[in-house]
C-alpha cells in the first residue's frame, strides 16, 4: 500500500495505479441509457426511421457540444461554415442511408437475416443486439410519437456520452490522457445495465409481455402483479416483442446472464459457435471507442464526431454490397452512391475546415 | 515507501501549461522538471523551459514529498504549488499538466534556417534514443542567467520518457565549446562538447539535435488515425457475426460486452504507455487473457452442461425456432 500512496504522491504514471473516474462512469451510464432505447425504438417506428433520428441527433449533439465549447476543449474545429456544410452534406447521407432497401426476394439465414449490415453499426449509436426486434412492424399513431421522442433522447444520451470525462480532460482536473478514461467508461456503461436488468428482472415473464422501460419511468411494483400496462398493438407482435424484453440492449456480465436464465427457465438459448465472433465484434467496438476517445481529445468533437457518426456507414455498406451482397438492384446502388459520395464530401469538407486556420 | 519511490518513476517530466485559448507557440509555457534526489523528503528540482512562449530559461526550486509541495524561484519571484495527481496546481492559479506524450511534433531545426536561429537553448532530441510519441531521447536546454545567451547551462532531458535527468554546462559561442558535467549520470565531471549547426555533441558518442516544434502534426495525425480506426471497426464490428445464428442476440450480447470489459482491463493495465521493463505490461495481459479464456470458454459450456440438463419449458421453445 505505501508503494502505491506514493505512486499517487508522486504523481507520476504508474502502470498498476487504478484511474477510476467517476465522470467518465457518468459517460458510460448515458451511452448505457441511450442504447437501452434501441428497441422500444426500433419495435415502434422501425429501424430505419430510429436510426435515422437518433443518428443524426447523436451527430448534431455531439458536434453542438464541441461547437458550443461546451467540453472546453481548446482544440478548434477550424473554418466554422466549412465545418457546418461538411456536417450538413453528412446528415443528408445519414438520411440518404434509410432509403436503401434490403433485397426482399432473398432469404437470409442468419440471424440479423432483416437487419443489413449498414444499419446494425452505423452512425456511432451501438445497437447492440437490436436484430431480436427487427420483425417489429410500424406501430399505431401514438406509439410512432412516443417512439421519436425516444429515439430523440436517445440520440441526446448517445451525443454526450463523452462530454462528462472530456469536461474533466480539458479543464485538466483528470489525467491528461484519454486513454485512462476508457475503462472507467466502459465500466459504467456495465454498471447501468446491471442495474437496469435488476429493474426488468422484476418482470414476471409469464405475465403479459411488456417493453422494457427506458431510463426515468420506475420500476414495475413488484406488490402489483399486472406489469406497466403499456400499448399493445397487435396481438401478432406479441411474440416478437417478447424477445426484445430479454434482449434490451442492457450491456452484459455474468449476473445479466443469469437473470437471462431465469427467465428462460433454466433453458438459455447459447449459440457456442458465437462465442470467437461475438468476442472479436466485442474486442473491434471497444477499440472503435477507444479510438473515439483519442480522437475527441486531439481534433475536439465538433470534428471527431461527425467523421466517426459518418464514416461507418460507408464501412459497413461496402462490407454489404461487396461481401454479403445484401444490397442489390440499380436503384439501391443509386442510392448509396448518392449517400456515400455525400458522406465522405461531408467528411473532406469537415477535415479541411480542421486545416483553416 | 521507499520501494514505491524506487519502481515508480518520480515527479520528473514535461509539464505544459493549461492554456484557455491554445498558444501558437507549441512549446510555449512547457517545462522539463528533474527531481535531484530519489529519496530525500525535501529535494532540489531543476526546471527548464520557458514561460508563454518566452525565451528559454532555467528554474530552481525544491519540492516536499511529505506534503507534495513545490516552491520554485520564478522570474517573478518565488511561488508555491501542489502537485495533485498529474498535474502541479500553482498558488498563482495556473495550473500545468504531466505531458505522457507530445502534443506537437519535432523536426530537426536545420542547422539554424528557422526561427529557432543559432541559439543553444530550447528543445533537443537525441535520434539514438528517441521514440516517436515519447519524451524518450528528448530534453530542454535553457541559460541559467535570465535574459542570457552565454554562460552556464543547464540540460533536462530523459532517455526513456520516464526518469528525468538534469546536468550542468557551460557555453562559449565564439567557438561553439561547450562543457558539461556528467557527473549526475554517473559520467566524468567535466566533458567537452560542441555546438555547431543545431547539433550538439556531447563527448564522442552523445549527439543531440536542436528541434523545431510545430502544433499540427503529431496531435491532429494522432486524431485522424484514431478516427480511421474508429470509422473502420464501428463499421466492421457486426461483419463477424453477421453469418452466425444469435438468436434473440442475448447470448452474443453477453460474449460481445465480455471481450469489451477485457479491452477495457487491458486498456487499464496500461500497455500503451512506454514502459521500461516488460513485466508491467506482461502480468495484466497475462492475467486478462485468463480471465477471458474463463469467460469465454468454461462459463458457456457450464451453462451449456446446465441448460442441458434441465427440462425444457414450453416458454423457451416457443421464443425462437425459426
Amino acid at each position: 500500500m505505501g508503494g502505491c500512496r506514493a505512486a499517487l504522491a508522486n504523481g507520476r504514471v504508474d502502470a498498476y495505479a487504478v484511474k477510476f473516474i467517476p465522470q467518465a462512469v457518468a459517460g458510460g451510464v448515458l451511452w448505457a441509457t441511450g442504447n437501452t432505447m434501441a428497441v422500444p425504438v426500433i419495435s415502434s417506428i422501425g429501424l430505419g426511421m430510429g436510426m435515422l433520428i437518433w443518428g443524426t441527433t447523436n451527430m448534431l449533439m455531439g458536434w453542438a457540444t464541441g461547437m458550443a465549447r461546451l467540453d472546453r476543449n481548446s482544440a478548434s474545429p477550424g473554418l466554422v461554415w466549412l465545418n457546418v456544410t461538411g456536417v450538413g452534406l453528412a446528415l443528408l447521407a445519414l438520411a440518404l442511408y434509410t432509403l436503401i432497401r434490403p433485397d426482399a426476394a432473398k432469404e437470409q439465414p442468419a440471424a440479423m437475416r432483416d437487419e443489413l449490415l449498414l444499419q446494425a453499426g452505423s452512425a456511432g449509436g451501438g445497437v447492440l443486439g437490436a436484430g431480436a426486434a427487427m420483425d417489429a412492424r410500424p406501430a399505431r399513431r401514438s406509439r410512432r410519437l412516443s417512439g421519436i421522442l425516444l429515439a430523440l433522447l436517445s440520440g441526446i444520451l448517445y451525443g454526450n456520452n463523452f462530454t462528462p470525462p472530456n469536461l474533466l480532460l480539458n479543464t485538466g482536473q483528470g489525467p491528461s490522457n484519454a486513454l485512462d478514461y476508457v475503462f472507467s467508461h466502459f465500466c459504467g456503461i456495465y454498471f447501468a445495465s446491471t442495474v437496469r436488468m435488476r429493474a426488468c428482472s422484476h418482470l414476471n415473464p409469464d405475465t403479459y409481455p411488456t417493453l422494457p422501460m427506458p431510463t426515468g419511468q420506475t420500476k414495475p411494483d413488484p406488490s402489483n402483479p399486472t406489469p406497466n400496462p403499456s400499448p399493445h398493438p397487435h396481438p401478432a407482435l406479441v411474440r416478437s416483442i417478447r424477445s426484445p424484453l430479454t434482449t434490451t440492449t442492457h450491456y452484459h456480465h455474468q449476473v445479466y446472464m443469469l437473470a437471462y436464465c431465469c427467465y428462460k427457465r433454466s433453458t438459455p438459448v447459447l449459440y457456442p459457435r458465437v462465442i470467437l465472433p461475438g468476442f472479436l465484434s466485442g474486442l473491434m467496438w471497444a477499440a472503435a471507442q477507444t479510438a473515439w476517445f483519442v480522437a475527441n481529445a486531439s481534433l475536439s468533437v465538433a470534428v471527431a464526431f461527425p467523421l466517426i457518426t459518418s464514416g461507418p456507414g460507408i464501412v459497413s455498406s461496402l462490407w454489404g454490397v461487396f461481401v454479403f451482397k445484401e444490397i442489390t438492384g440499380r436503384r439501391n446502388f443509386i442510392v448509396l452512391g448518392a449517400a456515400i459520395s455525400l458522406a465522405v464530401t461531408g467528411c473532406v469538407l469537415i477535415g479541411v475546415a480542421k486545416a483553416m486556420p | 515507501m521507499i520501494a514505491g519511490m524506487v519502481a515508480c518513476a518520480d515527479v520528473g517530466g514535461f509539464y505544459q501549461k493549461l492554456y484557455q485559448t491554445p498558444p501558437t507557440e507549441s512549446l510555449a509555457g512547457s517545462y522539463m522538471l528533474s527531481v535531484q534526489s530519489r529519496f530525500a523528503t525535501i529535494s532540489p528540482i531543476v526546471l527548464a523551459g520557458n514561460a508563454d512562449g518566452s525565451a528559454f530559461h532555467t528554474m530552481n526550486g525544491i519540492f516536499d514529498r511529505s506534503s507534495s509541495r513545490f516552491t520554485v524561484v520564478f522570474p517573478s519571484g518565488a511561488m508555491n504549488g501542489t502537485l495533485v495527481d498529474e498535474r502541479i496546481a500553482w498558488d498563482g492559479g495556473d495550473v500545468w499538466l504531466l505531458q505522457a506524450t507530445p502534443a506537437f511534433q519535432l523536426a530537426d531545426s536545420l542547422g539554424g534556417n528557422t526561427d529557432r536561429g543559432w541559439s543553444l537553448n530550447g528543445m533537443y532530441m537525441d535520434p539514438a534514443h528517441h521514440q516517436a510519441g515519447s519524451f524518450a531521447g528528448t530534453s530542454i536546454v535553457s541559460y541559467d542567467e535570465p535574459d542570457s545567451l552565454v554562460g552556464a547551462f543547464t540540460m533536462v532531458g530523459s532517455n526513456d520518457g520516464l526518469d528525468f535527468w538534469s546536468v550542468r554546462g557551460n557555453f562559449t559561442p565564439a567557438s561553439g565549446a561547450v562543457v558539461v558535467d556528467l557527473s549526475p549520470l554517473g559520467g566524468e565531471s567535466s566533458v567537452d562538447g560542441m555546438f555547431a549547426k543545431g547539433t550538439l555533441r556531447l563527448g564522442a558518442q552523445r549527439i543531440w539535435e536542436a528541434q523545431e516544434a510545430s502544433s499540427r502534426g503529431a496531435g491532429e495525425a494522432t486524431g485522424y488515425v484514431a478516427v480511421a480506426i474508429a470509422v473502420v471497426f464501428f463499421g466492421t464490428n457486426f461483419v463477424p457475426v453477421k453469418r452466425f445464428e444469435t438468436g434473440d442476440g442475448m447470448f452474443f450480447q453477453w460474449v460481445m460486452c465480455s471481450a469489451i470489459f477485457c479491452w477495457g482491463l487491458v486498456l487499464q493495465a496500461g500497455w500503451w504507455r512506454s514502459n521500461p521493463s516488460p513485466r508491467p505490461i506482461l502480468t495484466p495481459t497475462l492475467t486478462c487473457c485468463s480471465l477471458c479464456s474463463s469467460r469465454c470458454t468454461a462459463r458457456p459450456t457450464a451453462f451449456r452442461a446446465w441448460a442441458a440438463a434441465a427440462p425444457r419449458s414450453p416458454t423457451a421453445a416457443s421464443t425462437r425456432t425459426r
